[in-house]
């Protein structure tokens, strides 16, 4: 009997290893991080940057600079912690520049990661911009591109405004990216749509999204089978029109077409989940979408996964550092400003991602 | 031709050397690892395809490329042993670009994908479980629309006394030491400082205090909590004051770990309403927060709200029937021609506070905060001696006084009465009888000139104090050891010492008043000693204090209270599902402390001896338990022991909803004010004081998402051995009468609903409403012990009250009474837009089932049977009943817009409209005088005296415009 106990665990000692490298699948985690306001401490030309100068009006200064970048920090490597892996592509919005985002990849707690960066100064006139950071040795980097926002073509009906109006407005340019991982080709858009303060803002998410759409649309003509994430902060919640309808964002896997994306965060947000909240109520406006090539995979190529409670194709990560533990706010995320005054938080948003494996 | 071609193409080399692009590019390219400088990168710069210019960077790693047009531009970096690395570059407007540091990664670093790079979530079993992250407390539709829609009609959540709402400030807790009442009047005006708060509903348990069952207030209070910026506003409405200016002042946690905020306000003027209402109340708030490495933080805050305002009062219906008008106020008249309000509250009560604040990591926090208050608190009323209470609309003064048509009351004076009646109708005619009149106060004393030429005035004015010194001590920590569990405690202990006195304010032309008790004076006048408010005073000069303005007089004691306890509260979270358990424990003890010896209750000598006075030894009374009745010195030490206890639980239903259900049970001490007989007079206590005992129960459904909040919420409460002390007048007594109610039950059950859900037809607008349908009851009849201010003697010991919870009536019917003052019936349905910057809110509300409060000598058998001692089914149903009120619509409307001006400066008013509809016959409370009318023909039967009323104002409204910057 003994023998056969012995001869029980030598087969398993033998195969233990073949089996853990059986499952070694290869999986990568791919998020959005509103950066709430990464601005430095200098003026750049052209940009109106003026409250984040030392003598602005939020006093911006290098130790608070400081202590935002190692805020950040944290945060991306908190979820490092958590997933046991850096994000392979972490797209990121609220960024006054490039001198911005090298010193955040150059921070202690993120330098090990090696992330490259993708960014285009934008035409924004609060001078936020979006940007890409990416490991160079999972994603190879092949073509970028800065979308514009323009008002052609679409469907939405444009006659309340103006000529001069749409001359006259800004906001940020949409971020693509293309490469390959493992040799498959994925595109990544990063946006940062119009927010909701102001009059006529009802219509320029909807475009926003229509843009992404008609150039995601072109992507996978071009280059048949590509992958594409799409993700940012829409400023609309997953429910909304201009995800669900001009972005074709679906709630459920297996009603994703080829001209449709799959929309997970619009299934977690009705069970209750948000990444920030305006109000008291809680808001999914950081959201990720990906088309049918990543919902519904070829075989043996990279799939989107379900990781939180096994059904949730997304997750919004929040830990307990990162949320306001008392007060008014008890609850939300702990903010770098709260009514204008400098309380030393992350971000008023929470970060959001996903996870591809094949 | 040559020269001229020279020439020209001199101008065309001019012209280009001038047209040379100013724009440039330039940076230091390093390494990531180690920030070292590169030297002899190479830098190609493209525009598309086009290569546009190279470069090659220096010794330091700098590099600079100029001469570029605007335009986008891809900066490709080469360097030996590192990736080649892309950068895009925007010039604009001719300027250098700046890159600062391009950082390349070496190849090395990057040349294989380690295990790092993927996820962990290799394995088929792993992922993540969390929990959905609804803020369901911070938005309560419920609180949200009914603390402010129903305060006008004195609404009470769930029917519970405003006592039981724990408010606290800086982590202590502020309700009023002696009486429980809530404190916000001690930082009125302050608005800004006090704005920063958390609030808890029902018996939850919030991080600063274990709380009751009604909820718990914290205001922070202190310098960091109050928005940074200089603020200032000015305000009007038109049943207070005229006229609030505030103004504000904070910096927000500043670099070096100050920060500083400072608040100062004014209110000022009288009303449209209610004639004598007015404010001349200021205040002023200054705090200091210092941060220390991010982990201590040390606070500061003082202030106070010195001022006076002046008060209403309550009438009967027929003086506001004869007048004409529900505002009417009997508290003022005018004295040479100028309105002077005889009861204004005068206070100044500083608060000063120290709080640190511990944060060694997110994990665990600590607070410790020390408060003090003190200053003086006064309320001035009308006294006088040897005359006819001087109130306008004394009952003596009315004309149901001199003519009733029940033959029984005996008032047959026609002629008296249609004096009366012509007075009180053509009040503005008549306002030296109609309101009080001041010019014959100053008249009647200015002639009461005694052998020393010096006048003893007969009316003065008396300003009551209760000058508080308040000394809380508290401390509280959270503590996170795992994430699904949150352990908070605190430790409390306070320190109150209270003084009851009064003083003469003003003697309205005369020179003196005497310390004597003229109530005392009329049965004993033959026995000086006993006449005396001072008797030391008296055994030492041989004559009652001739009191001057500012002299102490009357009463004089400490109310004395100590408080200690602790609390713990762990809050368990598994998936969905959370539960809380959390308890308390406390010691409670509190005593009178007599300053001044009465001559009715002398007590013993400091020997413990009779007294001798006037020659003669005074006989002391004795309490049941055969000590000394006395006024001088400590009473009795009644001290109890507190305890309380939570239970929670609450579980996330996905999409965006929630169930969940506390239970509490509570042990609390009665207050002081419920505890004395007649502590004005003497030590002597109440017999047998017992614990308040409460059980309270609550389950709730709420839905957050999308725009749409709803709460509901159904709840069941027992409060058992409540008591009470009164004092009034007793006619059947002809004596100031002190009525002690002890062992009140009450129950509290019912629904509450809010809701607030978008229209979607027109966009941001929402429909939102409120019902709040509660039965409120008394659920046993107290006994009362009846004493009277001039003798030691009990008039009525631990009788019955046995009308109090309900009355049956001879054909069987029973008649329910209820908890009083608030609408058991609430509900408020409107409309709310909001949209870039504007909100517009309109709302109409109902209110019913609204009770007057009862007294308890109503519900005796002693006022039901009547002299004759015979009960009829008449006399029970007239003399037990309980006046419920009208039910009343209002209609209310608010709009206000605020405009941001270049991003900084922020301009905003706000206009709140109430009660449109001009509805002046709604009864927001009142109370049952004390009194019986025993001067009856057939006495037979007591008649009651008719009771007292509060109404709202008609249409008011309150317009706030503010700047912030």
């Amino acid at each position: 009997m003994k023998r056969y106990i012995y001869i029980l665990i030598a087969v398993l000692l033998v195969a233990a290893p073949w089996r853990a490298d059986a499952a070694r699948h290869r999986s990568y985690v791919i998020g959005f991080y509103n950066l709430e306001n990464l601005f430095d401490t200098v003026h750049d030309e052209g940009k109106n940057d003026y409250q984040f100068l030392p003598d602005g009006q939020n006093q911006w200064t290098e130790a608070k600079y400081a202590k935002k970048l190692h805020n950040m920090a944290t945060v991306i490597r908190a979820m490092k912690e958590d997933n046991g892996a850096w994000h392979a592509v972490l797209g990121v919005s609220e960024i006054e520049n490039r001198h911005v985002l090298e010193d955040l990849v150059s921070q202690p707690e993120i330098e090990e990661a090696n992330y490259q960066i993708v960014h285009y100064d934008g035409p924004d006139r609060r001078g936020v911009d979006v940007a890409l950071f990416y490991k160079p040795e999972i994603f190879k980097l092949i073509a970028s591109e800065s979308l514009p926002f323009t008002f052609e073509p679409s469907r939405i009906d444009w006659s309340e405004w103006t000529q001069e109006e749409k001359d006259n407005f800004r906001t940020r340019d949409v971020l693509m990216v293309r490469g390959t991982i493992d040799g498959e080709m994925f595109a990544f858009f990063v946006a940062h749509l119009p927010s909701r303060l102001g009059g006529k803002g009802a219509d320029l998410r909807p475009r926003g999204a229509e843009i992404i759409y008609q150039r995601a649309m072109e992507l996978q003509k071009e280059f048949p089978g590509i992958k594409i994430v799409v993700m940012g902060d829409m400023n609309d919640n997953p429910t909304d029109v201009s995800m669900t309808d001009f972005m074709r964002g679906k709630e459920k896997i297996d009603e994703v077409t080829d001209e449709d994306f799959f929309s997970p965060f619009l299934s977690m947000l009705k069970a209750g989940f948000s990444s920030l909240y305006y109000q008291g109520s809680g808001n999914i406006y950081d959201i990720i979408l990906v088309n049918n090539a990543i919902a519904n995979a070829p075989k043996g190529t990279f799939q989107i996964q379900p990781i939180v409670q096994k059904k949730y194709y997304g997750r919004v990560f929040s830990k307990p550092f990162m949320t306001n533990q008392s007060g008014q706010y008890k609850g939300t995320p702990f903010r770098t400003f709260s009514n204008g005054a400098f309380v030393g938080g992350y971000s008023d948003h929470y970060p959001t991602y996903i996870v591809i494996k094949k | 031709m040559k020269r001229i071609i020279l020439f020209l193409t001199a101008i065309l080399a001019g012209v280009a050397l001038s047209a040379q692009p100013t724009g440039g590019v330039k940076g230091t390219v390093i390494n990531r690892n180690g920030r070292q400088p590169v030297e002899n990168a190479k830098l190609i710069l493209m525009q598309g395809a086009a290569q546009i210019a190279t470069a090659t960077s220096g010794e330091d790693g700098t590099f600079y490329i100029p001469g570029l047009d605007n335009g986008m531009y891809t900066l490709v970096i080469e360097a030996p042993e590192f990736l080649e690395t892309q950068v895009q570059v925007t010039v604009n407007d001719g300027y250098v670009k700046n890159m600062f540091n391009l950082s390349l990664t070496g190849i090395q670093r990057v040349a294989e994908v380690d295990d790092d790079s993927f996820a962990a979530f290799d394995m088929d079993d792993s992922g993540y479980n969390d929990n959905p992250t609804i803020l369901f407390g911070s938005n309560d539709v419920f609180n949200n629309i009914a603390g402010y829609n129903f305060s006008s009609v004195r609404f009470r959540a769930r029917g519970y006394a405003s006592e039981s709402q724990d408010v606290y400030l800086a982590g202590i807790k502020m309700n009023d030491a002696i009486t429980g009442y809530s404190p916000f009047s001690l930082w009125s005006g302050l608005n800004e400082a006090m704005r920063s708060k958390e609030t808890t509903n029902g018996s939850e348990v919030s991080d600063f205090a274990f709380g009751g069952y009604n909820g718990v207030t914290n205001i922070f209070g202190n310098a960091t909590n109050v928005r940074k910026g200089l603020r200032g506003s000015v305000l009007t409405n038109s049943t207070l004051y005229r006229l609030r200016l505030m103004g504000s002042y904070a910096t927000g946690l500043m670099d070096n770990g100050w920060a500083l905020a400072f608040n100062v306000s004014a209110r000022l003027g009288g009303n449209d309403w209610i004639d004598g209402v007015y404010y001349r109340s200021f205040a002023y708030y200054a705090a200091a927060d210092k941060v220390f490495n991010d982990t201590h933080k040390l606070g500061f805050v003082f202030f106070a709200t010195p001022g006076q305002r002046g008060a209403q009062n309550a009438s009967t219906q027929e003086v506001y029937d004869l007048t004409g008008d529900n505002m009417y106020n009997s508290n003022w008249g005018y004295q040479n021609g100028k309105v002077r309000n005889a009861r204004v509250r005068k206070t100044n009560e500083p608060i000063a506070i120290v709080k640190y604040d511990f944060t060694p990591s997110d994990k665990f926090n600590a607070s410790a905060t020390a408060l003090y208050r003190f200053g003086k608190n006064g309320y001035t009323a009308l006294d006088w001696y040897d005359a006819q209470d001087p109130r306008p609309d004394y009952y003596r003064n009315l004309p149901s006084y001199f003519y009733d048509e029940n033959p029984d009351m005996n008032r047959n004076n026609g002629i008296k009465w249609g004096w009366a009646n012509e007075i009180w109708t053509h009040a503005d005619m008549y306002p030296e009888l109609t309101h009080i009149n001041w010019d014959r106060f100053y008249h009647v004393n200015r002639i009461q000139t005694d052998a020393n030429g010096k006048n003893r005035s007969k009316y003065i004015q008396e300003e009551r104090h209760v000058d508080q010194q308040d000394l809380n001590l508290a401390g509280t920590f959270k503590y996170r050891p795992f994430d699904n569990l949150i352990v908070t405690g605190g430790l409390n202990a306070r320190i109150n010492r209270t003084e009851y006195y009064k003083q003469v304010a003003d003697l309205l032309g005369g020179d003196y008043f005497v310390n004597i008790d003229n109530f005392a004076e009329r049965d004993f006048a033959a026995t000086p000693y006993k006449l005396q408010n001072d008797l030391d005073y008296y055994m030492k000069h041989g004559a009652a204090q001739t009191l001057v303005k500012g002299d102490k007089y009357g009463y004089d004691y400490y109310a004395q209270v100590r408080n200690y306890g602790g609390w713990v509260n762990g809050k368990f979270t598994a998936g969905n599902f959370s539960a809380n358990l959390g308890g308390r424990i406390g010691y409670e003890s509190f005593w009178r402390e007599g300053l001044m010896r009465k001559g009715l209750f002398p007590g013993l000598d400091a020997n413990g001896n009779k007294l001798v006075v006037d020659g003669v030894t005074v006989e002391p009374t004795y309490e049941n338990d055969g000590s000394v009745v006395t006024s001088l010195g400590k009473s009795k030490v009644s001290s109890f022991l507190t305890y309380a206890g939570k239970v929670g639980l609450n579980y996330v239903i996905g999409g965006s909803q929630r169930v969940y259900a506390n239970v509490g049970y509570f042990n609390d001490a009665p207050k002081f004010n419920q505890a004395f007989l007649s502590p004005r007079t003497r030590n002597s206590l109440v017999d047998d004081l017992k614990t308040v005992k409460t059980f309270s129960s609550d389950i709730n459904w709420q839905y957050s998402a999308n725009g749409i909040n709803i709460r509901t919420t159904a709840y069941f409460t027992t409060i058992k051995d409540q008591s009470k002390v009164m004092s009034a007048y007793d006619d059947l007594q002809n004596a100031f009468s002190n009525f002690a109610i002890n062992g009140i039950d009450q129950r509290n059950m019912g629904v509450e609903l809010g809701f607030k859900v978008p229209t979607y037809v027109v966009p941001n607008l929402s429909v939102q409403g409120v019902v709040a349908a509660g039965r409120y009851i008394y659920t046993s009849n107290p006994t009362m012990t009846q004493t009277v201010d001039n003798s030691a003697e009990v008039v009525m010991e631990n009788v019955d009250v046995p009308y109090w919870k309900s009355t049956l009536l001879p054909d069987g019917t029973v008649k329910q009474h209820f908890v009083p003052s608030t609408p058991q019936l609430a509900a408020s349905l409107g409309l709310a837009y909001n949209r870039n910057y504007w909100f517009i809110d309109a709302d109409l509300e109902y209110f019913g089932e609204s009770y007057l409060d009862m007294n308890p000598l109503y519900r005796t058998d002693t006022a039901v049977n009547g002299p004759d001692n015979q009960i009829t089914a008449r006399e029970l149903e007239y003399m037990t009943e309980q006046e419920r009120f009208d039910p009343a619509f209002l209609l209310n409307f608010s709009v206000g817009k605020s405009w941001y001006i270049h991003y900084k400066y922020q301009l905003g008013f706000s206009l709140n409209v109430k009660n449109l509809l001009n509805n002046k016959n709604v009864k927001t409370g009142g109370y049952e005088q004390t009194r019986m009318v025993d001067n009856t023909v057939s006495k037979s039967q007591y008649y009651r005296f008719d009771s007292k009323y509060f109404y709202m104002a008609g249409t008011n409204y309150m317009l706030n415009i503010y700047f912030r910057f």
